[in-house]
């Protein structure tokens, strides 16, 4: 499969410090990617740096083939951006705004752009700058979508926004995400969890990792095993167990690696006088925290 | 060519009030011009030149303005801006700003320069076309071309105003610099340089920033040229360009003889002198002018060479005199350090007195007899006196300047009323002159005034040239043959003797 993005070792210092540390990436055509990371972790430098808003220190980027620093006017034909920042035309209706982004595009499709505007029920006569922020983001979107754009990289598109809206936004999107490669960052895990199929963890600029959502669900799990009395603690734990602690006669810990048969071995080979084992799936939220914790070394 | 209209007509839609404001100071800038042609000869007439003269600085601003917004409407600087991830082709978007400026301020300015050239007598001949097209790239030059470089690297009209107030500081330190730069105020030998590197990083800054959106490198290199501005401005050798423009001529070839008056010149009453500068006032004689021939002073330098090997230098100062064949003294005054001038006072020193000067050859004289209302000098342009019982005439041309204008008269054609208490012998000559550069770039009609002064060979009379209806005046437009530096060494002057109290500023005016 072809890959809609593609990072080498992308770097994005600004003066001293580096938003993004040596970024590989890999997001394959078709996918929706959820890019994933605290506030600060480098998300939004990393869409500006494959957007070509600014150009990369180091390293290199592809975006649907291209360079990432050659990506300029047609480029952007397949291309739809949307940011929670953006500056948006704040003096024009909502009709004249798209309608001015209408000839910039050969692939607008009005009868698409009509089905967004009632989709999102556009206030067409209105002033951007009258709107309120959920609904300046849905005719942001909107403007982006009408032209069938190969690659959709959403900056925090949900941030702020009431449940309502932003499900009627992941609703919209879902119907491109048949011909478009979507690429969406944010730091809500619950908002992308329902709908991305692929996930990438970004942490002070690198990526720790970038995997298919289900394939992540499968293999995370609680673990919580229960002794007939307090269990002695090993010296070395495995190293796919995350967070591992005891309370009396019980010990949890995350299996990073879940494999059922491989965890129940190896649990049996370090204890002794096991009662109970279970086996509990975990949510994103779970996962990343749990990640997150282990990276800031607060396990 | 299609998304280059496309953004025009947005930025149309979204600059209308700007667009009306901008059009309306250029109606306005037509209905006052014309003003300044008229005679000031009341308070009416002088307010309104000032209100004219104001509106031309309004119509500079607004043009600002409009640019400067609808640069900014698709911003460069910044990150946020919707545009930059959209189909937007930069030099389409550079090329519909242009299209922006061309149809809404030089369209309406060309327009207006045509009203006026009409208003003014002046018909609009094929070469008036392009000399007011040439005048359409002054405007982007001078006026457009700067604000659209600070427009591009700044995030609004806030920001905008921060860069002109740096700007008016870095002006006022360059001319500060500059006035310790021996000979910079008169020589313009690097004033090319200085324009082609101001219009040229202007250029490559809008271009650069258009294509890059490079904020910080473009306003690095704005900044690196106004540094090479400055630099060009100190390190231009001022001294040898003058010696080119004015090549130096041996005495046997020079267009003018000077000596120093022996008498002393007469003290002026005054306020004292400056605390760290005396005044000098030299009479000179002036002999050697060719018959049918003018000398233009340029401009001069003094330097002073005492026996002890103390040397100062005055550097050149621009000046603007005209000697005639029959002038026979003019003044020199300069000013020079009080400490140098204390220290060799009263001791003999060496002067050398450097002149550069263009000689002109007269040309046929053209006779016009004054009228009431305005009237047409052939070569000149349209002229009216000033007013009443006037010595002036306020004279106006289009686009092209007459350059130098000498205007002369006799005692024997003046015949005005109300100056039979001032009888002047017949045969007397009244002389003025004045020279222009072209007009524009943004009024095509320049104007400038003649005035008689005294009559030759009677300067203590009180009796004061006229120009009245009937008064007969000859117009000359003296051709220029050569420019030359001219070099007077004279020995064994008393400092002391030629110095002033009152005089404050460095001027050259020919006596008679």
């Amino acid at each position: 499969m072809n890959n809609a993005i593609r990072t080498e070792n992308l770097v994005k210092a600004f003066r001293r410090v580096n938003a993004l540390n040596g970024l590989n990436l890999e997001v394959p055509e078709g996918a929706i990617y959820a890019l994933v990371g605290p506030n600060g972790a480098g998300k939004t430098t990393a869409i500006k740096v494959l957007m070509n808003i600014i150009r990369p220190t180091k390293g290199r980027a592809e975006v649907l083939g291209e360079e990432s620093t050659r990506i300029a006017g047609r480029h952007y034909c397949a291309i739809g951006y949307v940011s929670e920042n953006q500056e948006l035309p704040e003096w024009m209706r909502v009709d004249a705004f798209l309608a001015y982004l209408r000839p910039f595009y050969p692939a607008w499709d009005e009868r698409l752009e009509n089905e967004l505007v009632e989709r999102f029920a556009l206030p067409l006569d209105r002033k951007l700058n009258h709107l309120s922020r959920g609904v300046r983001m849905k005719a942001a979107l909107a403007g982006s979508l009408a032209y069938h754009p190969k690659l959709i990289a959403l900056d925090e598109p949900f941030t702020g926004l009431d449940p309502l809206v932003r499900d009627e936004l992941i609703e919209g999107l879902l119907e491109r995400a048949t011909e478009s490669t979507i690429f969406i960052s944010s730091h809500d895990l619950a908002e992308i969890e329902s709908f991305a199929s692929h996930v990438g963890y970004l942490e002070q600029g690198s990526l720790q990792f970038s995997e298919e959502l289900a394939t992540l669900a499968a293999r995370f799990r609680e673990v919580e095993v229960a002794f007939d009395s307090a269990p002695t603690m090993p010296e070395a734990w495995p190293r796919t167990w995350m967070h591992p602690g005891s309370s009396g006669a019980v010990l949890r810990f995350i299996e990073s690696r879940f494999d059922r048969e491989r965890t129940s071995s190896e649990i049996q080979n370090l204890f002794a006088g096991i009662r109970d084992v279970t086996f509990t799936p975990m949510s994103l939220r779970s996962i990343f925290l749990a990640m997150a914790k282990a990276e800031r070394g607060l396990a | 060519m299609k998304q280059i209209v496309h953004i025009f007509r947005k930025d149309v839609r979204r600059h209308w009030l700007e667009i009306l404001l901008s059009l309306a100071t250029v109606a306005a800038f037509v209905w006052l011009e014309p003003r300044q042609w008229l005679p000031r000869d009341t308070l009416e007439t002088r307010i309104l030149e000032i209100v004219a003269n104001s509106v031309e600085v309004v119509l500079v601003v607004s043009w600002g303005l409009l640019t400067a917004r609808v640069v900014q409407g698709e911003n460069l600087v910044g990150d946020r801006q919707f545009w930059v991830t959209r189909p937007y082709e930069w030099k389409k978007l550079l090329l519909a700003k242009l299209l922006f400026v061309i149809v809404f301020i030089n369209a309406p300015l060309l327009v207006a320069q045509e009203v006026l050239l009409q208003r003014a007598g002046f018909g609009l001949t094929g070469s008036a076309t392009w000399a007011l097209i040439g005048m359409q790239i002054g405007v982007l030059a001078i006026c457009i071309l700067p604000i659209t470089a600070l427009a591009t690297v700044t995030s609004g009209i806030g920001q905008l105003l921060m860069a002109l107030l740096a700007i008016a500081a870095y002006i006022a330190a360059a001319v500060g610099i500059a006035s310790y730069v021996p000979s910079e105020g008169f020589s313009s030998g690097s004033d090319a340089v200085q324009e082609g590197l101001f219009v040229g990083v202007c250029l490559l800054a809008v271009i650069w920033q258009y294509a890059r959106r490079a904020t910080t490198k473009t306003r690095v290199l704005l900044g690196a040229g106004a540094a090479s501005i400055l630099i060009v401005v100190v390190a231009t050798p001022y001294r040898t360009l003058v010696a080119r423009q004015y090549p130096p001529v041996s005495s046997v070839q020079t267009p003018i003889m000077l000596a120093l008056e022996l008498a002393k010149p007469a003290l002026r009453d005054g306020p004292p002198d400056k605390e760290e500068s005396v005044n000098i006032r030299f009479p000179l004689i002036v002999s050697g002018i060719a018959q049918n021939s003018l000398v233009g002073l340029d401009g001069t330098m003094v330097a002073i060479d005492s026996r002890d090997g103390l040397h100062w230098n005055s550097g050149w100062k621009a000046k603007s005199s005209l000697l005639f064949p029959d002038d026979r003294r003019l003044q020199l005054d300069f000013e020079m350090p009080k400490a140098f001038f204390e220290t060799v006072r009263a001791t003999p020193v060496k002067v050398s007195i450097s002149l550069a000067v263009k000689v002109f050859r007269d040309n046929e004289k053209k006779r016009t007899t004054a009228t009431e209302a305005e009237f047409a000098v052939p070569g000149v342009g349209q002229c009216a006196i000033q007013d009443a019982l006037s010595n002036s005439l306020l004279c106006r041309f289009a686009i092209e300047s007459p350059r130098l204008v000498v205007m002369e008269t006799s005692s024997s054609e003046i015949r005005c009323r109300g100056l039979e208490d001032q009888p002047v012998p017949p045969g007397r000559v009244a002389r003025g002159w004045d020279g222009k550069t072209d007009a524009g770039p943004i009024s095509p009609i320049g104007t400038f005034g003649l005035s008689l002064w005294e009559w030759h060979d009677l300067p203590d009379s009180k009796a004061t040239p006229r120009i009245c209806p009937g008064t007969v005046l000859l117009f000359d437009r003296p051709e220029l043959v050569r420019a030359v530096g001219v070099k007077v060494d004279i020995p064994g002057v008393i400092l002391a003797d030629y110095k002033l109290d009152n005089t404050l500023t460095f001027t050259f005016r020919p006596t008679r």
